[in-house]
């Protein structure tokens, strides 16, 4: 006979065991933000931590944008932003220079068409970004993230916020819960984010 | 051993093979379970142009795409599934389902790329915006995959991988790169559907 208690018991397993057969295989947990994503795509290169990304960097800047412009090319959108540079941190620019940005993407009837992680610039953002000298065919002397998202760090109420470096395995920094005064080095976007760096502290950790 | 105790080992039993087997190969969907409006049975695909030269090397294109098709192709009926997609070619490619477009767009960090579009010709983020689309935009950019590095079989994934987009998957990251939807093409070990893809696009469509 199967008692009241069984019943219960068998029932509480069965909804338990649904919640983690039922969702995880066909839903993408993570909430979507305002972090683009219109542009699905496969990317060449992927940055893990800051050090790959201090490794990489031909300039490591913080700029201001000054102003965007569309382009077309082979039925494609980008967006040419041009920065003025705020700060150098590496590299051979200069503070005052301004630069020429691509992006994948564009601000189309004002939805944002994007990779995600990268939301097209807009006028006045303020970004820390590691930057590599890029060959494209619309535009001339231009310059892009590293990892498109990894190497972009927003700059938000005077804070970093990590755009990309989301790569589904934990970096060594989180498994050693680091904190704010450990090196930079070995920290991915979920540390940077959660230790909430000022621009001042990132810039001098990244030195 | 008391029933309960019989029933508490095999719950537990249960839940770390569901776990593991989770972990191990998931296919994802985008956030709002977008998906392609008419289903993949009858679809179309096309192309701006069958071969590129660049970097010293001429690709052909077609011959990629068709072999990333077939491979899509082979998911066919069964006992348990009446899902059958059937991609064939178009030469007008502007009113293929799949559209695919071959040029070299630069050094922007991307092999490959899929947009979803509306029949009306306005962009869906699958991402942030509820609903289907009625075909998709794919290119491939021959200023990376023209090099003699990405080899013939990365090209085809790459294609394959961009149809898994406008079919509905998402990229997958972690340990997955033993799947189709990896998002790395240079790190992908697979050049075609696995099970994961054929169980999803079942459960899809």
């Amino acid at each position: 006979m199967i008692n009241k208690k069984s019943v219960i018991l068998v029932s509480v397993m069965i909804t338990l065991l649904f919640s983690v057969t039922g969702c995880s295989s066909s839903k993408n947990t993570a909430v979507p933000d305002n972090s683009g994503g219109a542009i699905s795509l496969s990317k060449t290169e992927g940055f893990a931590n800051v050090k790959e990304l201090k490794e990489r960097a031909e300039e490591i800047v913080r700029l201001k944008v000054l102003s965007t412009e569309t382009v077309e090319y082979g039925e494609k959108l980008f967006t040419v932003s041009k920065a003025e540079i705020l700060k150098v941190t590496k590299g051979k620019l200069v503070k005052g220079d301004v630069i020429k940005l691509t992006q994948t993407g564009a601000i189309v009837d004002g939805q944002d068409i994007s990779v995600s992680g990268d939301p097209i610039y807009r006028t006045d953002d303020e970004m820390i970004l590691f930057l590599k000298k890029c060959e494209v065919p619309y535009a001339e002397d231009t310059y892009r993230s590293l990892g498109i998202d990894d190497g972009r760090f927003d700059v938000k109420d005077s804070k970093v916020i990590a755009r990309g470096m989301n790569y589904g395995n934990e970096s060594k920094a989180d498994k050693k819960k680091v904190k704010k005064s450990d090196s930079i080095d070995e920290m991915g976007s979920k540390d940077i984010n959660r230790l909430g760096f000022t621009v001042e502290e990132f810039e001098e950790k990244i030195k | 051993m008391n029933r309960k105790k019989v029933l508490i080992s095999l719950f537990v039993c249960l839940f770390l093979f569901a776990s593991f087997t989770n972990q191990a190969g998931a296919y994802q969907r985008f956030y709002y379970f977008g998906k392609l409006n008419g289903g993949v049975y009858a679809r179309t695909w096309g192309i701006t142009q069958k071969t590129y030269t660049l970097h010293g090397r001429t690709v052909n294109y077609y011959d990629r795409v068709l072999s990333a098709v077939s491979n899509w192709n082979g998911i066919n009926p069964t006992s348990n599934s009446n899902v059958d997609v059937s991609l064939s070619y178009k030469s007008d490619y502007t009113s293929a389902t799949l559209r695919f477009y071959v040029d070299a767009y630069g050094d922007n960090g991307w092999a490959a790329s899929c947009d979803h579009y509306t029949s009306n010709g306005t962009y869906i983020n699958p991402r942030s915006t509820s609903g289907n689309w009625d075909h998709a935009k794919l290119f491939l950019n021959a200023y990376y995959t023209n090099y003699s590095t990405y080899t013939s079989s990365m090209i085809t994934a790459a294609a394959a991988h961009e149809i898994g987009h406008a079919f509905g998957f998402e990229d997958l990251y972690g340990s997955n790169d033993d799947k189709l939807m990896w998002w790395n093409g240079d790190t992908r070990t697979v050049c075609g559907i696995t099970s994961d893809e054929v169980t999803g696009i079942r459960t899809i469509y």
